[in-house]
């Protein structure tokens, strides 16, 4: 069986340390609910009825563990049913990354069926946003997308091409990606301008 | 509030920094100040969670939920009157959580965030204190938390109504318009489901049902008919808030005189207590 390219997202999410996306299927995600499938053993598919509450199980994961929240749906109506929850994630700072599919880069601006950019749609909401448009970008791309998700406490979205997610795997040269380091939070200094030691003695209370 | 010394920085290790640098007034005046007030807010609440009275009181719903969860429960709720009596009725304590749609203050959370919440803590209580309105929009996902085996709690306030839309129209000076629903009946849903259903319109029905939810190991609903019209009064009514009120009765909103008769009965529990 060759590795298809939607493999490379699952195992670098499972990397991540996420084990959970909630989800509903749909003929824009084949190729990644079969990555999914693949790696079962590493990361858990939480069907739903609708891609809303996924989105909301998503933003209530982040939510209650402090961990990145993961949402998938296909292209066109189903990515447009995740909005609401998105911005519930967004207005309450927290990490959520949305999956979504779009139509095959051969039928990009055709207006065939369900054809919705999503990664247009969602420009309001996002603190990072991008479509795939070849499988050696996968790493990369998906370590920046969680890793400003969890910097900026804020939606990420990546949609990928249905032809793209069923592409054979290929890597070379850039299997690394760029490394599932933490992002690292700021903590205000304790010289100059902003000193925590001169905020005190303001409060008359 | 004008900025005096601006910090940038992540909340949690910000304000560590700044722990150290705190000195303990001598001066207790404002913290028992506002103590005694919270006290007297409490008095005031807990005269109106009343578990005799009839319509029920969704203040006492919510009031037997925290008595009887556990110390370390997740409660999720929606956003209108429900986060109203959520947020005054349940107490934060031992380890408790609890989540709403703070900022964007949508509708229909409640139920998926408690089903993402039992899936991510299995040994905890995760309950979903919800309204009609927005359990009716989601409420698919009861089924998804059945089959997924996930024994989530949701406890329903049924008024048949969008009920912080009502007191805001109320509040401007507008009659009621397009508020109420035909009231549905939940708990059949919940059986479809796989999950334990339970319907209840009499106030002292409401411990028991929500005693057998809590016990029991699946998910469970329990579907309260809830008093229609209960107002969500604010801490401080403004005159504005009171004119406007007065001139929606005056031009005919409807029920009023059932909504003025619960109006007067809080105001009374409250100078009881």
């Amino acid at each position: 069986m060759k590795k298809i390219a939607s493999e490379l997202l699952v195992e670098r999410l499972a990397d991540w340390g996420v084990d959970t996306v909630f989800g509903l299927p749909g003929d824009g995600i084949n190729g990644i609910m079969e990555g999914l499938r693949r790696h079962q053993d590493r990361v858990r598919f939480f069907l739903v009825h609708h891609e809303e509450a996924a989105a909301f199980m998503a933003s209530g994961y982040a939510k209650a563990t402090g961990r990145l929240g993961v949402c998938l749906a296909t292209s066109g109506p189903g990515g447009l049913h995740l909005i609401n929850a998105l911005y519930d994630a967004k207005l309450d700072h927290v990490p959520v990354l949305a999956i979504t599919g779009v139509q095959a880069t051969s039928q990009l601006g055709t207006g065939y069926q369900q054809e919705v950019h999503l990664d247009r749609v969602f420009m309001d909401l996002c603190v990072y946003n991008q479509m795939f448009l070849v499988p050696v970008s996968i790493p990369a791309l998906v370590d920046i997308a969680v890793r400003t998700a969890l910097a900026r406490r804020g939606v990420s979205h990546l949609t990928f091409p249905v032809d793209m997610q069923e592409a054979p795997a290929d890597l070379k040269p850039y299997e690394g990606g760029l490394g599932t380091a933490r992002p690292v939070h700021p903590v205000p200094a304790r010289q100059g301008e902003g000193r925590p030691d001169r905020a005190r003695s303001h409060s008359r209370r | 509030m004008p900025v005096q010394v601006p910090l940038v920085g992540e909340a949690k290790e910000t304000l560590k920094a700044l722990l150290p640098l705190l000195r303990r007034k001598e001066d207790r005046r404002f913290l028992q100040k506002a103590q005694e007030e919270k006290k007297k807010w409490d008095q005031e609440m807990a005269a109106l969670a009343d578990p005799d009275r009839e319509p029920i009181m969704p203040q006492y719903v919510m009031s037997v939920i925290d008595r009887l969860a556990m110390d370390d429960a997740i409660l999720t709720s929606d956003s209108g009157t429900i986060a109203t009596w959520a947020a005054r009725h349940f107490t934060i304590r031992g380890n408790r959580q609890f989540y709403l749609s703070g900022n964007l203050a949508t509708m229909a959370p409640g139920l998926p965030y408690a089903i993402a919440a039992q899936l991510a803590y299995p040994g905890r209580q995760c309950i979903a204190f919800v309204g009609d309105g927005g359990f009716a929009m989601l409420m698919a996902e009861f089924h998804t938390a059945a089959w997924h085996g996930l024994p989530v709690k949701v406890i329903v306030c049924n008024n048949g109504l969008l009920g912080q839309i009502l007191w805001e129209q109320m509040a401007l000076g507008f009659p009621e318009v397009g508020v109420r629903y035909e009231a549905m009946d939940f708990a059949p849903w919940a059986q479809a489901s796989g999950g334990l259903g339970i319907r209840v319109e009499k106030p002292g029905d409401v411990e028991p049902a929500i005693r057998d939810a809590l016990a029991h190991e699946g998910p469970a609903l329990v579907d309260v008919m809830v008093n229609p019209d209960e107002p969500p009064m604010p801490a401080k009514v403004t005159y504005e808030q009171a004119k406007g009120f007065a001139e929606s009765f005056l031009k005919g909103t409807p029920r009023r005189v059932t909504i003025a008769s619960t109006l007067f009965r809080d105001k009374i529990e409250r100078l009881k207590s």
